[in-house]
């Protein structure tokens, strides 16, 4: 079945997504970006250009290059705010016949849908190359504040690039879908897009799945694009300042500064401070001058402040007309590269008093958004069934007290997996499987699901008979542990219903302790494979003693007693140094029982010393991958 | 399921009459909604079947993607750095042209960008030119053969088929015939 795409038309910058493996995924460009620029040019040589390349030349070619036509689109000539726009934009725009605008592009009229049309065409023609199939089906996103004849012009414009517009979205409403929003029950949400060019903040109420604007208010002409200019007027100041040569007057010099301070902007984001290292920027009499600043968050947030709180002005006004206080918001999702920045996060929090939502790529809301409603509307999303995951590792505990991992956390369910363990001492005759989950690698420290014998084990050395776990989860989270004797094929089964019910504070708390207790923990783990080995080594020397004590002399063979005995009762204090110190002492003398044995010096001892072993423990830790 | 079925079924032989028309009619109905029920849940298999050999096929097409161009970002914040030493160079005061030691430093910027070369990428041709938005940004436009590159101000750079970092280019604009060294104004603002 062909996939239906979601697409986010920008002023600026278009996108577009599709619903894969259940995910909605951003689409590359054939150029290999994200972004496609939302820009159509027809070349000298009559060659239609769209995206990126249509941007390049459009300094060379401006009567013939159209961007930010979505400010025109399904607006009358004489709309003031076309009126102001015409001055401001350099290409042709007329009046069409019935009042609509047209805009001339290599000596042809065209009006505003053709236009966006050619961008969703490139889009689509991207997506069909991606994918390798044919893409009709499409949602399409515009802003809320768009009227009837804007949506119904966007739509025709879609219908001009050959798609079924399954349905025409609000810009936030997409957002709020990409974070998951339409899950929530009664809400009130805050959706704040800060983006290169335009600010907008939309105020909605959702309930049972629907998406209601309330309200919507913003400035057309505030973006991160702004904050740019600032930090490159400040460079540019200080620079002045310090060596007396103005760098606005170098076109070079201009554009290697606009992508440092784009640069600079970004990186404070995530750090504290920044430098901005520009050599041989420049040159007068005394030879070459290089630009080298420190600029802090702090700098740029005075820089930027003025402009960061105007967009606070649109929400207060949004929020009026939706008649809330700022306190009745449940919910602020956060839209738009400029929202990385953390004092836009800090104003938004101060004046919401809540925590902005994050965790979505605030450059790709949109375009996700629309693709999970557009998988939504072919039946993609929803029929299909909801895929769980398990919430916390489930595991045994094996020799020792180890908890081992059979199923990892966040494992998509159903799933299955099984894995063979073994007997932990001679002629065995049962294991114990104590069935465990948390994420802690102790037994202990992990929560009980269940437990069961296993017996009826054939008399064997330890580490020869193959004991089957397998745990398989259901949909429904009911997990079933069965462990099988793979000799006498006998069989031992439980059922743990659906986690145990544990609620979504415990299995965070669960996950909490695992983080605070993660060194010590591994500390633990590490003495008790320490312990394992070790018991290991006395019991294979003790074995190989047995069985070649004939090839022995008289006096290795005390002094290997003498060491297994030592090793033994390091075992049983508490001193991990002193279990590791006899392990060597033994190891070193069990080499020389090789090299007596087969005549080789530095030969491995027979039996190896693979796998931990010993004490009476539930089950031997050492497996073989099934 | 299926021995309720058989069940019904054996005693529907065993006495008619006693298995009212409206039993019949209700298992029907339930049978139908089973079929319509397995057929869905088919589809749906089917479907995520389907979803998964295309999303496998994509992780392929991705994994490649990453070999070969995964070390863009990398590059990208590289090119910077050669763009630093060709300036450097091109501003060397004349009295220090002839000093070892600044060969030195120009064997390790050639060792840089063999270093680049090695990895795939290559340098954009532009000045003289065609202007062609397929490898060039035009930065500004000046009085001069139409068309055509007559300045470079960035180099630009492909990494193996793909454009990494186009050129950024003062194009001509004609009119005043070709002449050159001729300081024309930008075009627009």
């Amino acid at each position: 079945m062909a996939k239906a795409v979601g697409i986010d038309l920008g002023t600026t910058l278009s996108e577009v997504a599709v619903m894969e493996g259940g995910e909605p995924k951003i689409i590359p460009s054939a150029e290999g970006s994200n972004l496609v620029p939302s820009v159509v040019a027809v070349s000298k040589t009559g060659e239609r250009l769209v995206g990126e390349i249509a941007k390049r030349q459009a300094i060379v070619n401006p009567d013939n290059t159209i961007f930010s036509v979505k400010r025109l689109i399904g607006r009358k000539f004489n709309d003031a705010s076309v009126q102001y726009d015409i001055k401001r934009l350099p290409y042709k725009i007329t009046a069409a016949p019935n009042g609509d605008c047209r805009v001339v592009m290599g000596g042809k009229e065209y009006s505003p849908q053709e236009i966006s049309a050619m961008i969703l065409q490139k889009l689509k023609a991207d997506t069909e190359a991606y994918l390798g199939g044919k893409v009709t089906d499409a949602v399409i996103t515009v802003p809320a504040y768009f009227n009837d004849s804007q949506r119904q012009a966007t739509k025709d414009a879609g219908a001009i690039a050959g798609f079924n517009v399954l349905r025409i979205i609000n810009e936030p409403t997409a957002s709020s879908l990409a974070y998951g929003m339409d899950k929530k029950k009664d809400e009130t949400i805050a959706v704040y897009d800060f983006g290169g060019g335009t600010f907008d903040i939309s105020i909605l109420d959702i309930g049972e799945g629907t998406f209601q604007v309330k309200s919507t208010n913003g400035d057309t002409h505030l973006g991160g694009d702004d904050i740019d200019q600032r930090i490159m007027d400040w460079i540019c100041d200080e620079f002045k300042k310090e060596q007396g040569i103005d760098l606005k007057q170098d076109r070079m010099a201009l554009q290697r500064l606009k992508d440092a301070a784009e640069r600079a902007k970004k990186e404070l984001s995530t750090v504290v401070q920044t430098e901005i290292n520009l050599p041989f920027i420049t040159a007068d009499a005394s030879g070459p001058k290089h630009l080298t600043m420190t600029l802090s968050r702090a700098k740029l947030e005075q820089l930027s402040a003025d402009l960061i709180e105007r967009s606070i002005g649109p929400c207060r006004q949004a929020l009026s007309d939706a008649r809330l206080t700022p306190a009745q918001i449940n919910n602020v999702i956060l839209v738009g590269g400029q929202t990385r920045m953390p004092k836009v996060q800090d104003t938004l929090r101060q004046f919401f008093s809540r925590e902005p939502v994050k965790g979505v790529n605030p450059d790709e809301a949109v375009a996700l958004g629309a693709a999970i409603q557009a998988g939504v509307l072919k039946g993609e999303v929803g029929e299909i069934l909801l895929l769980d995951v398990t919430p916390l590792t489930l595991g045994i505990e094996t020799l020792g007290g180890v908890a081992t991992t059979l199923i990892p956390r966040n494992t998509t369910i159903p799933t299955s997996k099984s894995q063979i363990f073994s007997t932990a001492s001679d002629s065995q005759p049962s294991v114990e499987i104590h069935v465990l989950q948390g994420e802690r690698p102790m037994a202990a420290d992990s929560r009980t699901l269940g437990r069961f014998m296993l017996d009826g084990i054939l008399p064997a050395p330890r580490g020869m008979p193959q004991i089957e776990v397998t745990f398989d989860i259901d949909a429904n989270g009911i997990l079933n542990v069965s462990a099988r004797d793979k000799g006498t094929g006998k069989e031992q089964k439980i059922t743990i219903t659906a986690s145990s019910g544990l609620s979504k504070g415990e299995v965070e708390k669960m996950q909490r302790d695992a983080e605070t207790h993660a060194v010590e923990d591994a500390k633990r783990k590490e003495e008790t494979e320490t312990r394992n080995a070790a018991d290991n080594l006395a019991y294979t020397a003790e074995k190989t003693l047995r069985e070649h004590g004939d090839k022995i002399p008289g006096e290795l063979k005390q002094e290997i007693e003498g060491k297994i005995a030592a090793v033994r009762s390091a075992l049983q204090g508490k001193d991990i140094n002193a279990v590791r110190n006899a392990v060597q002492e033994l190891s070193q003398a069990m080499q020389k029982v090789g090299a007596t044995v087969y005549g080789q010096p530095g030969g491995q001892p027979p039996g190896g010393q693979q796998g931990p072993g010993g004490e009476e423990g539930p089950v031997e830790g050492e497996f073989r991958e099934v | 399921m299926s021995e309720e079925g058989l069940t019904n079924d054996e005693i529907g032989e065993a006495d008619v009459e006693q298995a009212s028309v409206e039993d019949i009619e209700t298992l029907q109905q339930a049978l139908a909604e089973q079929k319509k029920g397995a057929e869905k849940y088919l589809a749906n298999w089917q479907r995520a079947q389907a979803d998964l050999a295309n999303y496998k096929k994509h992780v392929g097409q991705e994994k490649q993607e990453i070999l070969d161009f995964g070390n863009s970002t990398l590059i990208l914040s590289l090119l910077p750095v050669v763009d630093d030493f060709e300036r450097a160079f091109k501003s060397l005061p004349s009295e220090l042209a002839e000093v070892n030691w600044i060969e030195g430093i120009k064997i390790i910027y050639n060792n840089l960008k063999a270093a680049l070369k090695k990895a795939g990428v290559t340098e954009i041709e532009a000045k003289g030119e065609r202007f062609d938005p397929h490898l060039h940004e035009a930065t500004m436009s000046q009085v001069g053969e139409e068309g055509v590159v007559l300045e470079e101000i960035q180099k630009g750079y492909r990494l193996k088929d793909r454009v990494l970092r186009p050129s950024l280019v003062v194009v001509g604009r004609g009119k005043e015939e070709i002449e050159e060294e001729s300081h024309g104004e930008s075009s627009r603002d």
